[in-house]
């Protein structure tokens, strides 16, 4: 082979080889976030974030340990309003509610905690830009941010301020088109004990109101008997696939709705057919809250709801697309 | 009764353990008492969460039982009623529920801090300062939350907030599942005891 092609080919294999290291700025936010997502599950911490949407605050504490021995622990303390826990291990999750005095444990699910970002799929790429804007400073750490701007109008956009060292998430942003933070979390202060002492892991509440062992651990059952309605949703944005679709008997409703969840990697949006019983006053319209959004509207004596992390115009948009399936 | 046999009996009733005639008893006193509506709403709310884990079978179940001990007099549980079927309450409840929807988000439940709910009414989209969502319809007034705790209790039907309240929870579940830019894992809660 001549030598100058043998060197051209062997560019190529290494830059498909070491991927990010080599290629574009963007492959490197691209790498900077799947770095910070692996860190968020791997590294050990204790610190404070505040939670903000609209104007509305709150403040938590979370230690997360991850060691051979025990796996990946957490446990996260609200320090703003009541003093609520939630504690979790490989095999299940405990939430304590000191106001109610109750206890719930259930078993843990496997948890993938950013799946389109650790591996990113060439269709999150496709539809959102990944752009390293500089550096910033967040609960005392220098951080990079990143910015994951849609490529649609039918996206919000997401800002991470990852810590330059260890990559953990010290901030977290979820942007409208305008660049306005519609919700937020961010640390106000952060460390990273090699070893998370036991006693941090476990509930403050007295022993006397924890559980020896779950009541009944329940797993997930298949569907009931009800048969799934013929419904079909026509239009999503490109880019979000199906994920689930199930009947769901939901607590406040008297028939079993049907559901389907999609997502695109980074956002979620589930949409709800319901039948309409006499008498029931159907929800109409949108109701937001932080950067979730609800869209109803009701379709052939259907109550159609679409819930997701994206702009209004997307639900509608989707809501307006549920029609009856031709066949089943 | 004390505080731990009210717990057990409401648990109860969740469940769908308690005979018709209790339940019904139960029930009264749920809509007689605000704490113990509280409680409720909670309980309520948080085996909304439990949507997804819970067998297909037993919501039913505790549906139909719940339907067949009450009678045509409006009665807070019954479903073809003139009362809303749900305890949970619009605003307050869906202060609750909205919260546990935002479980989902960062994994906890956010304290629930009683402040004062100033809704701010859009002619599209309902942007709220406070913990609440709510839809608002074209011809209707925002009215404070606590106000709307005794509006359900007398609404002709389901409200569409307590149906909104239960979409939004099990969104949050699936959400969590798929893998969003949350902060941490997303919970969910299925049974539970009582503690002291």
């Amino acid at each position: 082979m001549h030598p100058r092609s043998r060197r051209t080919l062997a560019l190529w294999a290494l830059l498909w080889v070491s991927g990010p290291t080599l290629a574009t700025g963007e492959d490197a936010a691209v790498a900077l976030v799947a770095r910070m997502a692996e860190a968020t599950r791997t590294l050990n911490y204790d610190g404070v974030f505040v939670y903000q949407r609209g104007n509305q605050t709150d403040t938590f504490r979370i230690i997360h340990s991850r060691d051979e021995r025990g796996g990946e622990r957490e446990r996260l303390i609200s320090l703003s309003g009541a003093a609520r826990e939630i504690i979790r291990d490989s095999e299940k999750v405990t939430c304590i509610d000191p106001e109610d005095q109750s206890v719930m444990v259930e078993k843990s699910q496997p948890r993938n905690l950013f799946p389109g970002l650790t591996r990113p799929t060439e269709e999150v790429a496709k539809h959102y830009r990944f752009v390293q804007t500089g550096r910033d400073r967040i609960a005392g750490r220098p951080a990079e941010v990143v910015e994951i701007r849609p490529r649609s109008a039918y996206r919000y956009g997401y800002r991470f301020w990852i810590d330059a060292g260890n990559h953990m998430l010290l901030r977290s942003d979820v942007v409208n088109s305008h660049g306005v933070s519609l919700e937020q979390i961010m640390f106000t202060q952060i460390s990273h004990p090699d070893r998370i002492a036991e006693d941090l892991l476990v509930q403050d509440i007295p022993a006397a109101t924890s559980p020896a062992a779950p009541a009944a651990v329940k797993s997930r059952a298949a569907a009931a008997d009800e048969t799934m309605e013929a419904w079909r949703v026509a239009w999503v944005p490109d880019g979000f696939a199906l994920r689930d679709r199930q009947m769901e008997q939901l607590s406040a409703s008297q028939v079993p709705a049907e559901r389907f969840v999609y997502s695109d990697g980074l956002a979620t949006v589930s949409v709800f057919v319901e039948r309409l019983m006499d008498g029931e006053v159907p929800m109409q319209g949108f109701a937001t809250r932080g950067a979730v959004t609800a869209f109803s509207s009701v379709a052939d004596a259907h109550q159609i709801t679409v819930i997701g992390e994206v702009p209004p115009l997307t639900l509608k948009q989707i809501a307006m697309s549920v029609e009856p399936a031709e066949s089943r | 009764m004390t505080n731990e046999d009210n717990l057990s009996m409401l648990s109860a009733l969740l469940d769908g353990e308690l005979p018709p005639a209790e339940a019904a008893r139960e029930a009264e006193r749920i809509a007689r008492d605000p704490d113990r509506r509280d409680t409720w709403r909670r309980y309520q709310t948080i085996s909304d969460v439990l949507k997804g884990e819970l067998p297909e079978r037993m919501r039913t179940d505790f549906s139909r039982r719940v339907s067949t001990a009450i009678d045509a007099e409006p009665a807070i549980l019954a479903p073809r009623s003139t009362v809303p079927r749900s305890f949970t309450a619009p605003l307050v409840g869906a202060a609750l529920a909205a919260s546990i929807a935002m479980v989902a988000v960062i994994g906890v439940r956010p304290g629930e801090g009683d402040k004062p709910a100033a809704v701010a009414a859009q002619p599209s989209i309902a942007q709220i300062d406070t913990q609440v969502t709510r839809f608002v319809a074209p011809d209707e007034q925002p009215t404070p939350a606590r106000n709307d705790v005794w509006r359900a209790q007398s609404h002709p039907a389901v409200t569409p907030q307590s149906r909104l309240d239960s979409y939004i929870v099990s969104y949050s579940e699936h959400r969590g599942m798929t893998g969003t830019p949350a902060m941490l894992p997303y919970v969910k809660v299925v049974g539970y005891q009582q503690g002291r």
